[in-house]
């Protein structure tokens, strides 16, 4: 994998979400980042972070209203952006969800679903160990109730959950959902974040 | 079925501007600074980390909003914050400043069902641990109300149903009369709720031992166990050593 210095990193003010996580676990690994509250925001960063706290009707509510959504579809069909969505963020890469209403980026053709339709638990919160394609094995911490089924194409990382696999990580170019928490993860959510920003 | 690695969750204790710890939610011992604290178990990669403020609901105190704020800045894994959280602007607050989980006592919440929908609705059920306080005493179970420290018998099975129908991720099951103690983990009832809940059960208090944790979390179907003062204190002397082998 050739690796080049990164850029500037955006992370998109979804609301309810814990932004201020990102810019202290960035920030603490020397990383810069600016947080985006609208289009003109997006200007000049080429990783753009999704965090994901939150609901999903919410956060594609802020995305469209905010004229982010937009101004991130403008930019993806260039190429000029990497796209890094995080647990919800990973969500609203998708069509929609049954979480809520609102339409998602649809970068990713699909529905996100709930844990509780498939499983005897409503949640998922813990640590796990994952294999990532072209990354290895991580020690990575998982805290949600919806996911996305494994996805011949685009899962590059599955879990199992109380029998229930789905997608751990996706990729699509240069778009990648995260289910799991790499900025709660410590070492291995670094490992797997440093890959992804210094990627070519 | 495959789980999830089980997690070891210390839990660090604020009164006023001091980590301290408790015998039995009474008799505060000074720990000390709770950033550097958070910092030390940030650096040894914590499963997780809770951060309980009992001050709030007790002395009406407000949240420590300046204090969370910087706990959580020097902590990068994950964190729970209750307190005090009573309504989604509070939550969306805490979650806000980088705690991705908020605890509510089971006291709080009986007095107003709603506050857990609404919670959820703001930040989702899995970002809401249900703290229930409960005592054995002489073998009885009983729900405890830390406000009036009155208890109130309950079965088994109406325990367990009150653990599946809040709107949450993860239910807390703490053993009040076992905090600070190192009397051991409760196994019977833990065992018995956990095992038939549909949410993520963790069990808190009275653990004496990492090899005594550890062979209870294999042996339990408990998603994982809360200690303080096994992470805090050099067990001979009690005297303050942040550890978490």
């Amino acid at each position: 994998m050739r690796m080049k210095p990164t850029s500037a990193i955006g992370i998109v003010n979804l609301p309810n979400s814990n932004v201020a996580s990102w810019v202290h676990f960035l920030n603490h690994n020397g990383y810069a980042c600016d947080v985006l509250r609208k289009p003109d925001d997006i200007v000049g960063h080429d990783t753009i972070i999704l965090p994901g706290v939150g609901h999903f009707s919410n956060g594609a509510a802020y995305l469209w209203d905010t004229g982010l959504g937009d101004a991130l579809m403008a930019l993806h069909a260039t190429g000029g952006v990497k796209i890094i969505g995080i647990c919800l963020g990973m969500h609203l890469l998708y069509e929609g969800s049954c979480e809520g209403s609102g339409t998602g980026l649809g970068i990713f053709k699909g529905e996100v679903l709930a844990l509780s339709k498939m499983t005897d638990r409503s949640t998922n919160i813990g640590w796990g160990h994952v294999d990532i394609r072209e990354i290895g094995r991580q020690k990575v911490y998982f805290n949600h109730s919806f996911y996305v089924p494994p996805n011949r194409e685009e899962t590059i990382a599955h879990f199992t959950y109380r029998d229930l696999r789905f997608s751990a990580m996706v990729r699509g170019r240069n778009t990648f959902g995260i289910q799991f928490h790499p900025e709660k993860s410590y070492t291995g959510g670094l490992k797997i974040l440093r890959t992804l920003f210094h990627e070519a | 079925m495959k789980p999830n690695l089980k997690r070891r969750i210390p839990s660090l204790l604020l009164d006023g501007p001091h980590a301290a710890k408790s015998f039995e939610f009474t008799d505060w011992q000074y720990v000390g600074d709770p950033v550097q604290i958070a910092r030390l178990f940030s650096e040894k990669e914590v499963d997780e980390l809770i951060v309980l403020d009992p001050s709030v609901s007790r002395d009406g105190r407000a949240i420590n909003k300046r204090l969370l704020e910087k706990i959580a800045q020097q902590f990068h894994g994950p964190i729970t914050y209750g307190g005090g959280v009573r309504d989604p602007a509070t939550a969306r607050m805490i979650v806000g400043l980088g705690f991705e989980k908020v605890a509510l006592n089971r006291v709080s919440t009986a007095a107003d069902p709603a506050a857990i929908s609404e919670l959820s609705a703001a930040i989702g059920e899995q970002a809401i641990t249900l703290v229930i306080d409960i005592i054995t005493t002489c073998g009885a179970l009983a729900l405890y109300d830390y406000r009036n420290g009155r208890s109130v018998p309950i079965s088994p099975d109406e325990l367990l149903v009150q653990v599946n129908a809040a709107q949450v991720g993860e239910v807390v099951l703490q053993f009040v009369d076992r905090d600070g103690t190192s009397a051991g983990l409760e196994r019977m009832i833990t065992r018995e709720i956990a095992s038939r809940a549909k949410r993520q059960v963790v069990v808190s208090g009275g653990a004496e031992s990492y090899e005594a944790v550890a062979a209870y979390l294999q042996d339990s179907p408990v998603s994982g166990v809360i200690a303080s003062s096994l992470y805090t204190f050099f067990p001979q002397t009690r005297s303050v050593l942040i550890n978490y082998g």
